[in-house]
């Protein structure tokens, strides 16, 4: 009987060993996985799958900001690739809702400040005409919010550097003054150190595809 | 011991690699459908796949039996199914349904329209009424387009479904704005009193409204003021007309917005030509603070002040038709403080109230007048979804009106006392059909008598894009404070509204059709000796709006048309006949392009009513006679010189056409004949030009919508 009673309860012991602190390299495997699957996405509905993994997996781990993190980010990808308007529009909305996250590390505030920004310029092109004004307000709000908080952040810079870019080009006026943005940025993202393994590091192909345009 | 951890290990990976399920199904939508990319996960673990094409899923999974599935995808609402057997995790068939609650999904949407990005019927945006030509940034002026109204130019107030002017009632926050117009001298039209950039949205309906709104007996315009920037913000602005200057910034969580004015007509009214003698040129100052608070659980408190003073000094003709001056001066402060939260989960409120305190000096024909205007005004509602289906709103508004008046000598003044409760319940019956019942009462003070208004409004989907809707009511309000001030006794006039709508709308074109039919009773009716309440009167129209913002590459417009018969035997009418503010046809269409390579909005605006009805007096006949129809063509230009600066123009009535609003009769001792001459606008043609700046932490903020 006693020697049950002590298989029972190290059974159990065992058992919420592996739930909790057994999960954190699970979590950080199956993070990074999912995290270099979706790297290799190409379309919206690869995207969709992406972030849909990853929500799957913050479901699972409420207390965890990065699964948040990359469902958004995914969504946002999807979101941009999505053929109707309304597709789009469905996915960043849900991509803003995941964005929204109540957190109290000012770091990762402004990481999904800079992500929010970001589904607001991408709104804008489903309907520029009547969205320009207040969305472009509504976007540069947020990726100013990201930088008050993390000066040194290369996505914010990037993304700060890429609306600068799409309203020079809007206004006609020279982009050329805004490539030292994305040498900055630029230089941000190299000097950048990585807080965890799964911190957002996307920043240096989009800085690179603009440099490519600079040219 | 060891042995024994060594043991479980193995019997537990054992366990778990023979447990390994393989999970398949399909996931479909009420249409039989397949859903791609929909998310179905194991709970409590990492385990699941998304949905294909075919909405066909298939995984593995380590965790043993018994699990639960959920099932979710984006607007649908997220399923469990609980397996426990082997035998069911083959070919599950998921059905997900629309995650709208039939209540989110009823909208009612007859004789209204709405501006702003929040509501689901966005039929026009705040930025679509500030860029209409022809509207100079008065919001009235860009409503005037739209079907149902009138344009008055003598007036420039709101004309609605045959209605006057007094029976358009005009909110801020939900709060009651006494006076929302400035004042001027007789057929000297008015603006309103607030610049459409204050608001991120308005509501305006021309019937059938929702028992939380009375004291109106045609129409409902409610302003939802604008939130505030998130970094300062100062805006200038340079016009032919005057200067504004605002700034705004907020600090934690209160931000404030204050701005000045200052109007000057003189300059401009130089250089135009006009068609009346001025003595003094309309000028007018204004000052406006606007606060609000976020509260950490969700509560908000607004207050919104404002004071304005405007004045103007102009030759017009007497009752015998000489040339007098007519002198205004008008001062206004207007509050208001609103605060909203919730209690609760399912339960929110809204409360408030406003101070009106407007006055006007006036000398006519060398009589000195003083006329002072004083109005609170409290209100309370709480509304909450008691149900999936039934959400429920209560409120009680009460309101304290005066009116003063003083001149050589005579004093005289108004106090009234205007208490209401109602209630309202939205029920979706089902996913097509639901409506709206409500109740509302008022009780006036002065003669202690209540009066009863039910009203009911309902639409049935008939599919995705198109809808009938049907509104009737009740609506009542009080007789103009003038009138109150020499006939006591009287209380309320009466409306009753019918409106049978339908409407057929895709993401960039809508189409509404509307029939209606009002009648009036207890209206003001002077009898050779005493007044009385017998007078009466209908109108009854067809409303027609077409907009379209897809045909045209960069281009949006629309085109409104509205039938109006209405008659009306009223104050001294000898008999009914069509009222002197009525246009039978009504006809607005406005178009707007944008020209990326110019980085410019072009606009125009037509408008057009066929003539509207004025009496002859010494015949026997009543109003029979028609002034010329009215038409004018406006254009406009905005240009976007830099991301924060924009430059403006536009001309209203290019081809300067000479409309007439009605004509004024004089006595002509001694001759037995009357004169007489046509009441026209100010200009046949106006010029106006401006620049706005933005100086913000934010670069690309612009003042697009402040034209």
């Amino acid at each position: 009987m006693k020697k049950k009673s002590i298989l029972l309860t190290l059974g159990i012991a065992l058992a919420v060993w592996q739930v909790t602190s057994a999960s954190s390299p699970k979590f950080m495997e199956a993070m990074q996985q999912k995290i270099g699957q979706m790297y290799q996405s190409q379309t919206s509905q690869e995207f969709v799958d992406a972030a849909n993994a990853f929500e799957r997996i913050a479901k699972a781990e409420p207390e965890k900001w990065e699964p948040v993190y990359y469902a958004a980010y995914s969504y946002i990808n999807a979101g941009m690739r999505a053929e109707t308007p309304e597709k789009k529009d469905q996915l960043l909305d849900r991509a803003l809702e995941l964005a929204n996250i109540e957190m109290a590390g000012t770091t990762e505030l402004a990481e999904f400040a800079v992500l929010k920004g970001w589904v607001y310029s991408i709104k804008i092109s489903v309907d520029p005409a009547n969205r320009g004004q207040e969305y472009s307000q509504k976007a540069y709000t947020e990726i100013g919010k990201a930088l008050q908080m993390t000066p040194e952040n290369p996505r914010a810079a990037f993304m700060k550097a890429s609306m600068d870019f799409g309203t020079a080009k809007f206004f006609g006026n020279d982009p050329s003054g805004i490539c030292e943005q994305f040498v900055k940025a630029q230089q941000l993202a190299e000097k950048e150190e990585m807080k965890s393994p799964l911190w957002p590091s996307w920043a240096s192909g989009a800085i690179g595809y603009y440099l490519q345009q600079c040219k | 011991m060891k042995k024994i951890v060594i043991l479980l290990f193995n019997i537990l990976a054992a366990a778990s690699g023979f447990a390994q399920l393989t999970i398949t199904g399909n996931v479909l939508d009420h249409n039989n459908e397949p859903i791609w990319g929909a998310n179905i996960l194991v709970k409590n673990s990492y385990d699941g796949a998304s949905s294909d094409e075919n909405g066909s899923f298939s995984f593995k999974t380590d965790e043993a039996l018994p699990v639960t599935l959920e099932i979710s995808y984006i607007g649908y609402r997220s399923q469990q199914i609980h397996i426990a057997e082997k035998s069911e995790t083959d070919r599950l068939s998921i059905h997900l349904v629309e995650d709208v609650s039939n209540l989110d999904n009823l909208v009612i949407t007859a004789a209204s329209f709405e501006a702003g990005d929040e509501s689901k019927s966005t039929h026009l945006s705040s930025m679509d009424i500030v860029s209409t030509a022809g509207a100079l940034g008065d919001i009235n002026g860009a409503i005037t387009t739209l079907p149902g109204s009138t344009v008055n130019g003598e007036s420039g107030r709101l004309f609605v479904r045959g209605g006057d002017a007094s029976e358009t009632a005009v909110f801020i926050d939900g709060m009651l704005v006494q006076r929302p117009y400035g004042s001027s001298a007789p057929n000297i039209g008015v603006r309103g009193r607030y610049s459409p950039f204050l608001f991120k949205g308005t509501f305006f309906s021309s019937g059938g409204y929702s028992a939380e709104y009375g004291q109106a007996l045609s129409s409902v315009l409610a302003l939802k003021t604008e939130d505030m920037p998130e970094f300062p913000e100062t805006n200038l602005s340079i016009m032919a007309v005057g200067l504004e200057a605002g700034h705004s910034r907020k600090i934690d969580r209160t931000s404030f917005h204050a701005e000045g004015s200052y109007y000057n007509l003189s300059p401009l009214f130089s250089i135009l030509p006009l068609n009346h003698d001025w003595e003094k040129e309309p000028s007018s100052g204004s000052f406006l603070l606007h606060v609000n608070h976020e509260f950490e659980n969700a509560h908000h408190l607004g207050i919104f002040s404002s004071y304005q003073t405007n004045n103007l000094g102009i030759y017009q003709r007497n009752e015998y038709g000489q040339k007098a001056l007519q002198q205004v001066y008008n001062q206004n402060y207007y509050v208001n403080v609103n605060a909203k939260g919730p209690i609760g989960k399912t339960w929110n409120y809204r409360a408030g109230g406003s101070f009106t305190f407007n006055e006007d000096d006036l000398q006519v024909d060398s009589l000195d007048l003083s006329e002072k205007e004083n109005s609170g005004f409290a209100k309370m509602v709480v509304e909450g979804e008691v149900s999936e289906s039934v959400s429920l709103k209560f409120g009680t508004e009460f309101q304290r009106y005066s009116w003063h008046q003083q001149a050589s000598g005579l004093k005289r003044s108004t106090p009234v006392t205007i208490g209401a409760a109602y209630a309202e319940a939205t029920w979706a019956v089902s996913k097509k059909f639901g409506l709206v019942a409500g109740y509302r009462h008022e009780y006036f003070g002065p003669s202690n008598v209540g009066f009863a208004m039910p009203r009911l409004s309902m639409a049935y989907q008939l599919s995705k894009a198109s809808r009938v809707s049907f509104a009737t009511g009740q609506y009542y309000q009080k007789l103009q404070a003038n009138d109150y001030l020499k006939f006591r006794d009287l209380d309320f006039s009466g409306a009753q509204h019918y409106i049978l709508s339908y409407q057929w709308e895709n993401r960039d074109q809508m189409f509404r059709a509307e029939l209606y039919q009002k009648s009036y009773d207890d209206l003001l009716l002077n009898a050779q000796s005493a007044a009385n309440q017998d007078g009466y009167g209908f109108a009854r129209g067809l409303d027609l709006w077409w907009r379209d913002r897809k045909t045209i590459k960069n281009a949006d417009y629309w085109i409104s048309y509205s039938f109006i018969d209405a008659e009306r035997l009223e104050r001294n009418h000898p008999v009914s006949a069509q009222p002197g503010f009525v246009a039978q046809h009504n006809l607005s269409v406005v178009y707007k392009h944008f020209v990326p390579s110019l980085r410019s909005q072009i606009g125009g605006t037509w408008q057009y009513n066929s003539g509207r009805p004025y009496d002859l007096p010494g015949d026997n006949r009543f109003n029979d006679q028609l002034t010329k129809p009215y038409a004018s063509l406006n254009l406009n230009w905005a240009y976007l010189y830099r991301q924060n600066i924009i430059f403006y123009a536009s001309v209203s009535n290019v081809t300067g056409r000479q409309n007439v609003f009605g004509r004024q009769f004089y006595e002509n001792p001694g001759q037995g004949q009357m004169n007489s001459s046509p009441i026209v606008p100010v200009y046949d043609r106006f010029y106006f030009v401006g620049i706005f700046i933005t100086l913000s932490a934010d670069p690309t903020k612009n003042q697009l919508d402040t034209l």
